[in-house]
């Protein structure tokens, strides 16, 4: 075999990417990871070991760093502690035609390093949403199709969480669930209470292990996931697909490799390759294989496409349904509600857990929940938690009595914020600007989406509902508050190259197959056909094993 | 505009009886030549030391100079801060012995550690009288980008430096790097320390 030959080219190493990598592998595929950014080797380029006054900013943000960023700025993703983590903008810059805030990671294990973890099943809900009311297009699949693929990748991933038996979140294949605290423990159980069972907190599904598995050690409740764990306790590529994957000596991983194209075969109306540039010595480069996983994160697999084929398609590979690149989805949040916990004063918390609470979707779910002005839903995320003392009082705002007040502990308090679906609009879309150019010369994306009515009534609710849950359960000066969302903040991008159920309604089909070119695979959350309310992440990688088990099949049955 | 019509601008909008009139007005030319880069001076350096600790003094615990956060206060105000902050910066530094003069007759470093405490108590209400105001000005968008008072910098990094140095995270709070477990009921007696983050 010529050493740019192989079974399977993966585009991207993230999420997707990784498990991607992991199953093509393991069923015997001589396969090829090109990954854009920099390698990131597991452990020895973490952070976990450096402590906060190591900094000479003690992790703060720097003019510089807001000048070499505009776009993180805008967020909490701007640090000095996993600064190396995100994407340089000035190499790779993108055009807002409205305002969208892109925080990504060009590196090996992509977001797989810094994501938040939490990891929900999309349920019948969510899959039976468009059809319902009309938003999108018809997911292809519905629960029962993606179930035991939810429990393969849970049990390799390894999630901590408990099984409520809740319709509207299905239950999984779990680790022990990490504990709530007392206060936590008092709510959640106040709530079932108050609201007769219909409405929940429950503490996090996180891709957190809390026992030892696949060679990994368990959580040690430091809490400084983003920085890269030591102990491998969080799912990222690095942790838990990765090492697999090379165990099996079928993997070749390639980093500074930036796709350009698909290498699209006119007469065989297939895939041969991909065409890369190398990010570092800015040539150009072919690899060929049988079949293609593009898990670039959503939006950058989305271009991969419109610049592929472009002489078969204008719009590129996989526009033939006029969906591709339109459908552009995230989830709204930042509004939610806090308030003060009186009591409890004789307890504190030791470890820090890097997970909080969950509260799942409750409206809009069924004939008996109260219907809103608007459709769809909203989950939350929060803990309870006593921080450290830091205010001020008029007799003492500075001194030693003042210092020796905020080295102790202040009273406990709650906070929720919310996460909305943000639905399937056609004319949220993306497409490429071809006057602006990146380092390598290629055309950027331009982002051309914002919400609507639909999620600004959402956002109201989202506030107003915690603000009356928490005053029910006694919480005291409860208040709400809404930070602003612009599109992207949520890192959730989703859509622009979805699954549907015919060739005319969409990018992929029931497998994530490309209807245009049935040898390649799209499965990040570019295929999603809805947001759901919950984080997506679970679905690409169950999405991903499945496709790759359908793939491999086809292959060996001559399909592809 | 700059600096200086600002801060006469907000004077004259306050009717002219602000915030440490004399600190920041009357002559408030600092030394020539000096730049952030003399804040990285020793003695400069010491003197943020002083000041710090009249804000958190050591007490049965250690304070801002046990934790040298006069060595970080410069680098965030050199890395961090506009450069319209970073000259009410300097002004406001250069200005402590006179300040300190005008109220107490001698130098700051001469001051007991009660008058330290009265020097920094007087110029935390000034600060915040200054920032209220400052706030409402630019919220009526009547001036841009007033600075921020020296005060109210001088506290915040004096609160964060010493709040994340190793000192005050390790001996000022209760430190431990890997948990190991959690506890979401651990006792919890008064006084006890917090845990740091």
């Amino acid at each position: 075999m010529a050493d740019n030959v192989y079974d399977a080219i993966i585009i991207g190493s993230g999420i997707s990417g990784g498990w991607a990598a992991k199953e093509l592998t393991e069923k015997g595929l001589k396969t090829i990871m090109l990954e854009r950014g920099r390698n990131v080797r597991h452990v020895k380029d973490y952070h976990a070991d450096k402590d906060t006054w190591e900094y000479p900013h003690r992790g703060r943000r720097t003019k510089q760093m807001e000048a070499d960023y505009p776009v993180l700025k805008r967020s909490y993703p701007l640090n000095e502690k996993n600064l190396d983590f995100w994407v340089n903008e000035k190499e790779s810059p993108y055009t807002e035609i409205k305002r969208f805030d892109w925080f990504r990671g060009y590196q090996v294990g992509g977001r797989s390093l810094m994501w938040g973890r939490h990891s929900y099943r999309l349920s019948d809900l969510d899959f039976e949403a468009n059809l319902k009311d009309g938003y999108g297009t018809d997911w292809p699949i519905r629960y029962a199709d993606i179930a035991s693929w939810y429990s393969y990748v849970e049990k390799w991933a390894g999630i901590s969480g408990n099984r409520d038996g809740l319709a509207v979140l299905p239950d999984g294949d779990y680790m022990p669930p990490m504990d709530m605290n007392i206060v936590e423990k008092g709510l959640a159980s106040r709530l079932k209470k108050e609201y007769d069972g219909r409405r929940h907190f429950i503490i996090g599904r996180t891709a957190n292990i809390t026992r030892p598995h696949t060679g990994r050690i368990d959580c040690q409740y430091q809490n400084q996931c983003w920085l890269g764990c030591n102990f491998g306790a969080y799912f990222s590529t690095q942790s838990s697909t990765l090492p697999p994957a090379v165990a099996t000596g079928n993997l070749t991983l390639r980093p500074f490799s930036i796709v350009t194209e698909i290498i699209y075969d006119k007469d065989l109306r297939k895939a041969k390759g991909v065409r890369i540039i190398d990010a570092e010595t800015h040539q150009t480069y072919d690899f060929f294989a049988k079949v293609i996983f593009v898990c670039a994160s959503a939006f950058n697999s989305t271009w991969v496409l419109m610049n592929s084929a472009t002489d078969v398609w204008e719009g590129g590979l996989g526009s033939s349904s006029g969906e591709l690149g339109h459908n552009a989805m995230d989830h709204h949040f930042r509004v939610g509600a806090r308030g003060r916990v009186e009591g409890y004063e004789d307890k504190y918390i030791y470890g820090r857990r890097p997970t909080g609470l969950y509260v799942p979707r409750f409206v809009n779910v069924d004939g008996d929940t109260k219907q809103r002005d608007y459709v769809r839903g909203f989950g939350y995320q929060g803990a309870a938690s006593r921080s450290r003392w830091s205010g001020e009082v008029a007799e003492m705002s500075v001194g030693g009595d003042w210092k020796d007040a905020m080295l102790e502990p202040g009273h406990w308090s709650v906070g929720f914020t919310a996460f909305g679906e943000i639905l399937p609009y056609h004319e949220n879309r993306i497409f490429l600007d071809k006057t602006t150019k990146d380092k390598w010369g290629l055309p950027v994306l331009a982002m051309d989406m914002e919400i609507k009515d639909n999620e600004k009534k959402m956002r109201k609710d989202m506030g107003q509902e915690m603000k009356e849950m928490l005053e029910k359960l006694g919480v005291k000066d409860v208040k709400t508050f809404d930070r602003g969302y612009a599109f992207g903040m949520g890192i959730h991008e989703m859509g622009t190259a979805r699954m549907g159920t015919d060739a005319k309604n969409s990018v992929l089909n029931k497998h994530n197959q490309v209807w245009d070119a049935k040898n390649v695979f799209v499965t990040d959350g570019a295929g999603m056909t809805s947001a759901s309310c919950v984080n997506p992440s679970l679905t690409y990688m169950a999405l991903t094993a499945r496709a790759v088990d359908f793939a491999v099949s086809e292959l060996k049955k001559g399909n592809l | 505009m700059n600096r200086r019509q600002a801060i006469q601008r907000v004077a004259m909008i306050m009717g002219g009886s602000v915030i440490g009139a004399n600190l920041f007005l009357e002559g408030c030319i600092r030394p020539a030549g000096k730049d952030v880069a003399a804040l990285f001076e020793q003695t400069n350096v010491d003197l943020l030391n002083e000041l710090a600790d009249a804000i958190l003094p050591r007490t049965s615990t250690p304070g801002a100079k046990d934790a040298n956060v006069g060595a970080f206060i410069p680098v965030m105000i050199r890395d961090c801060y506009t450069s319209v902050d970073q000259e009410a910066f300097l002004e406001g530094l250069f200005k402590t012995d006179e300040v300190s003069e005008e109220g107490f007759n001698k130098k700051f470093t001469e001051l007991t550690a009660e008058e330290r405490l009265q020097f920094v108590n007087k110029l935390d209400k000034e600060a915040k009288d200054y920032q209220r105001k400052k706030r409402e000005k630019e919220q009526d968008n009547s001036v841009e980008e007033l600075p921020n008072h020296f005060f109210t910098m001088l506290k915040q990094l004096t609160l964060t430096g010493f709040f994340t140095s190793k000192v005050g995270m390790t001996e000022g709070l209760r430190y431990v790097k890997v948990p190991g477990k959690f506890d979401g009921a651990y006792p919890y007696r008064r006084g006890d320390r917090a845990f740091a983050p």
